[in-house]
């Protein structure tokens, strides 16, 4: 079997085939089997397993434009099998470099005597834009630099394996080794069976183990720190922080508060200890590195420095990974250790050095040419012979800042069978293993790879640029007893409530605040739309119109914003789908969804469904305000109704399939906050004009006052409360008091005061601060005397009535409950200053 | 000379701040010559602060406010008694060849101060005046003094020409700039010729009491804090000068942190969580007291 088409220009090391193109050793079962079946089991094998992916929620987002988790994770039937023999190279090799570059990293960070003494050259090493000055005199954790750590690996067009690439100080990729494993597993069980392999099923477990180990604390808290959503892998960030059992975690999540990190949660501020981050150095702490990084923690070096917390791996590791260096690694490895290197190094040539670079560009179309860190391609690496118009665009960029590239040759890899879409084809392949350091030391490595495989739509095999993968089996030898398989359905960890961020609660708040928003104003463009389409007498209309625009657009604060003419239906239209108008339903839902898009990892699936169904909506309708005014008033009608039926669906839906857990709680809060705030703020802005008009005719009163409630949805509720004709004091009654009504500002304020007391066991000082000042709201609300308030007929009227300024005192006092929740449970300032010890003189030292 | 200076950094926030964290490098570094008779910095709202010493050997101190608030002010209060330096003439006179040499056989050591930074690049222009000012049988000292004296004559000091992101490129194109612009100047010469060296921000005193004591003439800087190079010569010892002003560093400059370049020599650095915007002022005063007895 081989491929038509060569897959690559270059003699390359055939991993499946032998010479005389019968299969490797490991490789015969699986292609006995695979062969026996019609090819039409095969390809349907191969959706499976692309479906199980899809099903487990494994991305590896390669486009930025695209939304989140759009693209499943490419792994192959075939697996990948590396002997005992071949594995026990790899393992002692791997071991070997990375002893040799911890050593390596605490010298250079201190005394540096292995550029004292002139065995590896000082440029490339004090040079390299990884060497992190902040490093030194930092505690590294738990006295090392590596605690866990990958490299690229790849075979020699001889067969023989050499190390690629160092990813010593970002191991990204175990959980796609582990996920590989997980659905291969569940595709073709039988198959793991007759194998006697290592199971990887563990990884998490040991490398929380590794973490604990770290702190002398009995008890440390360890957590995960993410960039967020945004990065290409957070989907392996959120899985292992899973596995762990340990809180993910942005930079905006931890604060620094007398030189140590805490973590601010909905129930107060938890200290930290252990960071295992998968931000990289230069993004850590804007004090000390990159200034406009967002993704840091502001003063964490300093916590470091002060031995309060310890972050893993080491500041500075990220040395260890610049590729200019990986042709010293011998050395390196002799210097520290001693001893011959284990695995070899694919030759790679810095071009920063004249004779290196000269080498290269006399035979540039042989070679890889990558910047000193990531996974960028600027020349080859696809297994092409480039054209000169590519070479001369890539030395373009290559020649005037040649210190920044290394070259490798493209002649490493090995060539491998994959049978995506149930067809065997040839692909090029690497592969990334993974190792732990265990106890004084040493190194342990994972049983696994990730082995990175070309694909039929990219000719790279970086996940970055678009590779696929394979699972990737070792061999138990002979003389060691198979252990049990690896289980295709493995349980999470299960994570302790407390554990809900600040950060998550605070996005579930404005989730709720912005969907009951967005419901509002579609419900009153909605209502307004169908009774334009009514027969209205001109009377009634004249009597409809000022309500309307009063109470519209019901932004939150009193006064802000300018009053809309919604009188037309462009202006409707507008106020349902003009992004340039911040009140509108659509950029209202667009930031709901802004605000679910940055707690995906923890809304249910079903409930992410319906607010992208939602957003997906808006967002594909096309901004049309020229058109007829009746295209117009339909569009706005159709998508009003479209809101007001989703947004209670994503309610609802969240309830049967949320975990009722503290972020969640956040979401109702942040609804019935936003739902009391509009129907008091409505109703305080009609009290002149509706209830207090110039001319008293009962009639006119009585159609204004049903108009008012037909805009709130609450006509039908009064109807079913009073059964009577609608007039001011009971309409205030409903809309203010009344327990029942779904909108009135007392069942709003219940509703959230049971939701902050339900969930926290032990009353915090936020809580019991919040409850007292919704509960004596409540009873400032209920001990009103309407009647008491309204105007007296025939009597002269007081320059501010009575009524008007006890409903703004009210709504303001609606609006601050704002404030008390964001104080307390999501800013914690509440907390701190309660925490808090008398500050300490600022810094006098009379020197 | 005996100084009394008050530094004050005042931000100020359109909108509360909720978490605002500060590094301050406001103490003068030990030296030989330099006596701080008292120093005190304030910052404003109070919280506890504490301290290290960087990689320049800066004393930094770290301030974290987690407590919403609309101002934050930082004052450096400093008396200081400055006393006439010595200068090291053996190290001056060796060659430049020479120094290149001794430096060559301390690379690990010195090799952060021979490096480009993100401002104060290496190369292009600088090597023209490096290779002209920088000859390898000169002696240092003189060549130094000469390379300051170009750079002082070549480039306009115009206040408000560059701002702190102003490229070093567009300070030679134009060449005109502040202090910092002319210290960085230096920077890339000294650095493209072989010779280590670093920034240093610092104080100076820009009116003298009487024009006698000063020789005449008043000094550009002040208001603000000041910039100045200080070179490493053979012994490795540092030696200042002052582009700005056409010469080497006297008793009116005081020093009050190093680093490669005016980001890492910094004196205030602060990061702010908060809706609304920032507007930072900085005041100096630098006052010269009477010797008592």
């Amino acid at each position: 079997m081989r491929s038509s088409g060569r897959a690559t220009d270059f003699p390359l090391w055939n991993e499946t085939f032998a010479e005389d193109g019968s299969p490797r050793g490991g490789y015969r079962p699986l292609f006995e089997r695979l062969h026996s079946m019609p090819r039409s089991r095969v390809r349907s094998l191969d959706e499976r397993l692309e479906a199980t992916m899809r099903e487990m929620g494994v991305t590896f987002d390669v486009s930025r434009e695209r939304p989140w988790g759009s693209r499943p994770w490419f792994c192959d039937l075939m697996p990948q099998i590396f002997t005992a023999e071949e594995w026990e190279t790899i393992s002692a090799g791997l071991c070997q470099r990375l002893r040799a570059f911890e050593f390596f990293l605490r010298d250079v960070y201190s005394g540096k005597s292995i550029l004292r003494e002139e065995q590896v050259p000082i440029q490339p090493v004090l040079g390299s834009p990884f060497f992190q000055r902040a490093a030194s005199g930092l505690p590294a954790p738990g006295g090392a630099y590596l605690h866990l750590s990958g490299a690229a690996i790849c075979r020699l067009p001889d067969g023989s394996l050499a190390v690629k690439h160092h990813y010593f100080s970002n191991a990204s990729g175990i959980s796609y080794m582990m996920q590989n494993r997980r659905a291969l597993a569940r595709v073709i069980p039988q198959s793991f069976h007759e194998s006697a392999i290592h199971p990887i099923s563990d990884a998490p477990i040991d490398i929380l183990e590794m973490l604990r180990s770290l702190s002398g604390v009995s008890d440390p808290a360890v957590v995960l720190l993410t960039p967020g959503p945004g990065s290409a892998v957070f989907s392996e960030h959120s899985f292992l922080a899973r596995r762990m059992g340990i809180p993910l975690v942005q930079g905006g999540d931890l604060l620094v508060l007398n030189d140590a990190v805490y973590l601010k949660t909905v129930s107060g501020l938890q200290r930290v200890e252990i960071i295992y981050t998968r931000v990289s150095d230069p993004w850590l702490d804007p004090m000390v590195f990159r200034r406009d990084s967002l993704l840091g923690v502001p003063g964490l070096v300093h916590c470091i420095r002060k031995g309060t917390v310890m972050v893993v791996n080491g500041i500075g590791s990220q040395l260890a990974d610049d590729r200019s260096l990986l042709p010293l690694a011998p050395q390196i490895i002799r210097y520290y250790l001693g001893e011959r290197p284990i695995l070899k190094t694919l030759p790679t040539f810095w071009l920063g050095d004249l004779d290196q670079k000269e080498m290269v560009l006399s035979d540039v179309s042989d070679y890889t040419i990558r910047p000193l860190y990531g996974e960028r391609i600027v020349l080859g690496g696809d297994g092409r012979r480039p054209d000169a118009k590519q070479i001369d665009a890539a030395l373009a960029e290559i020649l005037p800042n040649a210190s920044q590239f290394v070259a490798q040759p493209q002649a490493c890899d090995a060539l491998t069978v994959s049978f995506g879409n149930g067809k065997p084809t040839l692909r090029r392949q690497d592969h990334i293993v993974f190792a732990w350091r265990v106890g004084e030391g040493d190194y342990e490595v994972f049983p696994g790879a990730l082995t990175r495989i070309s694909t039929e739509q990219s000719p790279y095999t970086a996940s970055e640029l678009g590779g696929g993968s394979k699972d990737t089996w070792v061999y138990v030898g002979f003389e060691n007893d198979p252990e049990l398989p690896d289980a295709p359905r493995a349980q999470d960890a299960i994570l302790p409530a407390q554990h809900v961020t600040s950060r998550v609660a605070e996005s579930f708040y404005w989730l709720g605040r912005y969907l009951e928003r967005a419901s509002n104003v579609a419900g009153m463009v909605g209502i307004i739309e169908l009774l334009e389409l009514e027969e209205l007498n001109p009377t009634e209309r004249t009597h409809y119109r000022p309500v309307w625009n009063t109470i519209l657009p019901p932004l939150e604060g009193t006064g802000t914003g300018s009053r809309r003419t919604i009188s037309s239906p462009v202006g409707r239209y507008r106020l349902t789908l003009d992004t340039a108008e911040p009140g509108s339903v659509v950029s209202t839902i667009l930031r709901a969804a802004a605000n679910a898009e940055s707690v995906t990892e923890a809304l249910s699936l079903e409930a992410w469904g319906v607010i992208s169904q939602l957003r997906d909506r808006f967002r594909s309708t096309r901004f049309q305000p020229h058109a007829e005014p009746e295209t117009l008033a339909a569009a706005s009608r159709r998508l009003c109704d479209f809101a007001r039926q989703l947004i209670p669906q994503f309610f609802g839906t969240a309830e049967y399939t949320m975990v009722a857990d503290g972020g969640w709680k956040f979401c109702e809060i942040g609804q019935m906050i936003e739902r009391a705030a509009i129907t008091a703020n409505a109703v305080s802005s009609i009290v002149k004009p509706l209830l207090e008009p110039d001319d008293e005719s009962d009639h006119a009163m009585e159609i204004r006052l049903s108009a008012f409630l037909r805009l709130l949805n609450s006509r039908d509720v009064y109807r079913r409360v009073y059964q009577a004709r609608i007039e001011p004091v009971p309409l205030l009654d409903l809309l203010w008091k009344n327990p029942m009504a779904p909108r009135s500002v007392v069942r709003c304020l219940l509703g959230c005061s049971q939701r902050l007391t339900e969930s926290s066991g032990s009353a915090s000082p936020a809580v019991e601060r919040s409850v007292a000042a919704i509960d004596s709201l409540v009873h400032a609300i209920q001990s009103t005397d309407w009647e008491g308030l309204l105007p007296v007929p025939g009597a002269d009227k007081p320059k501010k009535s009575p009524l008007a300024a006890h409903c703004e005192s009210l709504l303001e006092r609606v609006l601050s409950i704002h404030d008390l929740v964001s104080d307390g449970f999501l800013n914690h300032q509440v907390h701190m200053r309660h925490e808090i010890q008398p500050p300490l003189p600022g810094l006098k030292n009379a020197l | 000379m005996l100084f009394e200076i008050v530094h004050s950094t005042d931000y100020r926030y359109s909108a509360p701040s909720s978490e605002a964290y500060l590094e301050v490098r406001l103490s003068p570094p030990a030296r030989p010559g330099l006596e701080v008779v008292s120093h005190e910095i304030d910052i404003s709202p109070e919280a506890r602060t504490s301290s290290y010493v960087d990689y320049f050997g800066n004393l930094t101190t770290f301030y974290s406010m987690t407590l919403r608030h609309d101002r934050l002010t930082v004052t450096n209060r400093l008396t200081v008694r400055n006393h006439p330096r010595t200068c090291p003439k053996q190290a001056l006179a060796t060659s430049i060849a020479e120094s290149r040499q001794i430096f060559s056989s301390a690379l690990p050591d010195v090799f952060d101060f021979l490096q480009p930074t993100a401002a104060v690049p290496t190369g292009g222009t600088a090597t023209e005046w490096a290779r002209r000012y920088l000859k390898g049988d000169r002696p240092l000292g003189e060549a130094l003094e000469q390379l300051n004296r170009a750079v002082y004559e070549r480039f306009a000091y115009r206040p408000g020409s560059t701002d702190v992101n102003t490229p070093l490129a567009i300070v030679w194109k134009k060449r005109e700039g502040v202090c910092q612009d002319f210290a960085h100047v230096l920077l890339s010469i000294l650095r493209t010729g072989g010779i280590p060296a670093r920034y240093v921000c610092g104080y100076i005193e820009s009116e003298p009491p009487s024009v006698e004591t000063s020789g005449g003439r008043r000094l550009v800087g002040s208001l603000a804090t000041h910039a100045w190079v200080e070179v490493l010569v053979p012994g490795l010892e540092w030696v200042a000068m002052d582009p700005t002003n056409n010469q080497w560093c006297g008793q009116q400059h005081v020093a009050v942190a190093v680093g490669r370049d005016f980001d890492e020599a910094a004196p205030v650095r602060g990061t702010f969580k908060g809706s609304g915007k920032q507007t930072m002022k900085v005041r100096v005063s630098m006052k010269r007291l009477a010797e008592k007895g």
